[in-house]
């Protein structure tokens, strides 16, 4: 009989928002642990309302829990309030669903959204009473999984998680949860290692701990031996190829308190090419495949009278870029014209067409407009393959002025190569000509522009992977030098701490001895690193020190393309080569174009893993030759 | 238009909502089950649904009212059976009555409410022992409450207890445990919250409790009128 675990009301309601550790939310799904075969816990390192936005953590639970043989369950990261209640308590991280302590389920997985989450994945271990590394844990230990972006530069974490899944899930979890099943069935041969070595010879898994680094006598990085006979060289991530009939959820959990995104969500299709270099899901979704208008309208429309949602996202990496959206968007306004349903676009491309588009999703309220031109001059927009001139974002601004909107949002990014201060002073500019386009427009002294600048960080499987984080100081800099240059209160200027930017890349492009960073940091109480009331730098910087570890090293230096990377042997199906060709491109200031349209660039990923580009204007990709350059 | 009365409960999970999260979860209950539900007119188009009262975080009900507006007259066992198939878990729909549509709104008529209020104590304590200080408190004609407002820079204002506790609280001893039942009558003036009884009981009587570890749970909610407590169905 699994154990439930009970908190006292009373102290439970003393907690900020104490509905997020109850469950009971419509279409949440409670099974009996006696009646499955395998019990999943499914963790999302933060806290509730951010957790429960997740939309691939949503599709798992929800596609496993399809299955008779299956429980699947959630757990989110307690708030310091709650977990201080616990382990005063005595109360061990438990899942919403059953409230069944952590440590009694089969598997428990981590999804890896975002580097400053890492902390967090400790810490539930900690509460949750598992050994935090996987050397530690004996057979009685659930099979700790982590899966999602950061699991393509999985090293950092590579002492705590027993196997790392790379790609997408939809499928092959089904594989995972199979075999583990036969394993328990078959009376668990050869133990918990037995089914890591029969897992390990499957697409897109990664046992780290059949594997060690090496090192050469300074210290440098030069690959990973391979310790278990048996485990792949290269691990190659999971695809789905058919994204039109593949698993998505129409029962969506909806949640009891409000959450960041808390609406109905509606994948147009996954992938994007438009080949942005300093972008790594461009890299990591690859290739581009659509689902179908009616399917999409069917979905909607299931989605939206199981859940009871008003509002329903069009979402996906850039969703303007769906080769039908404006029949769907008509189809669905058609759809809902009744019921007081919205649409809603997340992500606008810079062109008149969105805004064509985002007029008519929102008829009514014209909130404010976000683009993102991602650099201040055109030369670095070329250097970084943004595709997009200064002409195309003044038409797209000219459009949402005449149609009524009067605040826009325009989202850069600074610290990327090559950049100099002029391209910073375009940032500026930039802001400058959409408000007197605005003004000139509409004849009125009002308008607001909104700068965000974000700090760049240089990712795994990009083409700025080789290249360095500029030092704190320089970005500091920058950062107030574009600050002098906006001198008017219709301008609103933000920017981001440069210091949480430096963690960031010290895990995305760290090896093994970045574990050891992590586990001072959690051991000095860093937590929640990715809020900043909660990031505490100078603990970060101690936890280097105790360490031995200079951030530096992973941060800041710009790479040579020949050094062997961390993350060489976790492939997204896209070619090393590929990537030396794109970083000398944009040395270069040369475009690449999209291969959702046009030739294939080369980038690998379609003949390695046997999938092709999906676009229902362009037609299937059959007859368009792929290759890996 | 056809006006709605139901009486609903909110417990177990929707114990630990807010009243403006309750109100939402409702509202998506009532949206799938498809009822014609009207609303306002304008650019953000509201449901026309309003409470008796706002249960704040923690305070569970054996009975909540809420009217809402339809478009046509849905049977109410129709209306029951459709909303508690598409309830979350922790609220259900008890009983529903159509009402004039002129009738006076809830919040305006709804004025005393019977709590169960519970908490540990910090020694252990006698039903003689708590009995005794429940008959001073019972006893005392005049009872006053310091209300000390974080919000308006601490402002203090007096509230007479004896206003709004009019009938005799009870209460009973159960392990480590006491649980009180007060109602609670509000007036122009306003009322007083449940824990703030408990307060009164903890700092002025000597009820072994600690100030902030306590739950209320609302057993019901009247129109009392005349001394005599009347159903919302038909007290108005």
């Amino acid at each position: 009989m699994s154990r439930t675990v009970v908190i006292d009301p009373v102290l439970l309601s003393k907690v900020s928002k104490p509905a997020r550790y109850v469950g009971g939310e419509w279409n949440s799904v409670v099974k009996n642990h006696e009646d499955v075969k395998l019990t999943v816990a499914y963790c999302f390192p933060d806290v509730y309302e951010v957790a429960m936005s997740h939309l691939g953590l949503r599709i798992l639970y929800a596609l496993l829990n399809e299955r008779k043989d299956v429980a699947a369950e959630r757990v989110y990261a307690p708030w310091p309030d709650m977990e201080e209640l616990m382990r005063s308590k005595g109360y061990p991280l438990f899942s919403l669903e059953t409230r069944t302590p952590v440590i009694d389920f089969d598997f428990v997985g981590f999804t890896l959204q975002y580097e400053m989450s890492f902390t967090n994945i400790l810490n539930m271990l900690d509460l949750a009473g598992i050994p935090l590394f996987s050397r530690d844990r004996g057979e009685d230990m659930p099979l700790v999984v982590a899966g999602g972006p950061c699991a393509y530069n999985a090293e950092p974490l590579a002492d705590y998680i027993d196997l790392f899944c790379l790609g997408e899930s939809e499928e092959s979890v089904q594989l995972l949860a199979d075999t583990i099943i036969a394993w328990k069935e078959a009376g668990k041969p050869g133990g918990k290692k037995g089914l890591l070595k029969q897992l390990a010879g499957q697409q897109g898994n990664y046992v780290p701990a059949f594997y060690g680094p090496r090192y050469d006598e300074d210290g440098q990085y030069q690959g990973l031996t391979i310790l278990e006979e048996g485990a792949p060289a290269q691990i190659e991530k999971c695809v789905v190829s058919d994204v039109e009939h593949v698993y998505f959820p129409t029962k969506p959990i909806v949640p009891n308190i409000d959450i960041v995104h808390n609406r109905a969500v509606l994948e147009l299709f996954r992938g994007c090419s438009r080949g942005c270099r300093f972008c790594q899901a461009g890299m990591l979704y690859r290739p581009v495949r659509e689902k179908s208008p009616q399917r999409l309208v069917q979905l909607a429309k299931d989605i939206i009278k199981n859940s009871g949602y008003n509002e329903i996202s069009l979402m996906s990496l850039s969703s303007a870029d769906y080769s039908c959206l404006p029949e769907l968007v008509d189809q669905l306004l058609d759809a809902f014209k009744d019921q007081k349903v919205s649409v809603s676009l997340p992500s606008l491309r810079i062109d008149s067409f969105s805004i064509d588009i985002a007029k008519k999703v929102q008829q009514v309220r014209k909130s404010g407009l976000t683009l993102a031109p991602e650099a201040g001059t055109q030369r670095l927009r070329d250097v970084i393959n943004k595709g997009v001139t200064e002409e195309n974002l003044m038409q797209a601004c000219e459009n949402a002025f005449k149609n009524g909107w009067s605040t826009v949002k325009l989202y850069f990014m600074m610290g990327l190569p090559t950049e100099t201060d002029e391209d910073l002073a375009g940032i500026a500019d930039l802001a400058y000509k959409v408000l007197n386009l605005y003004r000139q427009i509409t004849h009125k002294n009002n308008g607001k522009v909104t700068v965000s600048v974000s700090s760049f960080v240089p990712k795994s499987h990009t083409a700025f992977q080789w290249f360095g984080q500029l030092p704190i100081e320089e970005i500091q800099r920058k950062q107030q030098y574009i600050k002098s240059l906006i001198r008017d209160k219709h301008i609103s200027y933000h920017y981001h701490d440069a210091k949480t930017g430096r963690m960031e890349a010290a895990f995305a492009r760290g090896d093994r001895r970045m574990g050891r960073v992590l586990y001072e940091a959690w051991k000095l109480g860093c937590k929640f690193d990715g809020w900043t009331e909660l990031f505490d730098y100078e603990k970060w910087m101690q936890a280097f020190r105790n360490a031995g570890v200079n951030p530096d090293y992973y941060a800041a230096r710009t790479r040579p393309t020949e050094e062997v990377l961390p993350w060489d042997h976790l492939s997204n199906g896209a070619s090393k080569a590929f990537l030396k060709r794109e970083w000398q491109k944009a040395l270069d200031g040369s475009l690449t174009h999209d291969c959702r349209h046009l030739s294939c660039t080369g980038c690998g990923v379609c003949p390695s893993l046997g999938v092709h580009v999906k676009d229902y204007k362009e037609g299937d990709s059959h007859g368009k030759i792929t290759f890996s350059c | 238009m056809e006006r709605l009365r139901l009486a609903v409960k909110k417990e177990g999970a929707l114990q630990f909502l807010s009243h403006l999260d309750f109100a939402r979860c409702v509202r998506y209950v009532i949206i799938r089950a498809r009822l014609p539900i009207l609303y306002s007119e304008g650019f953000n188009p509201h449901m026309k649904l309003s409470f008796a009262s706002a249960l704040g975080v923690g305070v569970g009900a054996d009975v909540e009212y809420l009217d809402m507006e339809l478009a046509e007259l849905v049977p109410v066992a129709d209306v029951i059976g459709r909303m508690n198939a598409v309830s979350p878990d922790g609220f259900s729909v008890q009983d529903g009555k159509y009402i004039d549509a002129k009738a006076p709104k809830l919040m305006a008529v709804a004025n005393y409410a019977v709590y169960d209020i519970k908490g540990p104590v910090t020694r252990p304590i006698s039903q003689d022992e708590l009995d005794g200080i429940l008959k001073a408190f019972n006893e005392k004609p005049d009872v006053a409450y310091e209300k000390v407002s974080v919000k308006k820079g601490h402002k203090v204002r007096l509230i007479a207890v004896k206003n709004h506790v009019i009938e005799p609280v009870s209460g009973i001893v159960k392990k480590d445990t006491v649980c009180l039942h007060a109602g609670i009558l509000e007036t122009e003036d306003g009322a007083i919250k449940p824990q703030q009884v408990w307060d009164v009981l903890r700092t002025q009587f000597g009820l072994p409790v600690q100030a902030d570890l306590v739950l209320a749970w609302r057993r019901g909610i009247y129109v009392r009128r005349d001394g005599m407590n009347y159903s919302l169905f038909d007290g108005v």
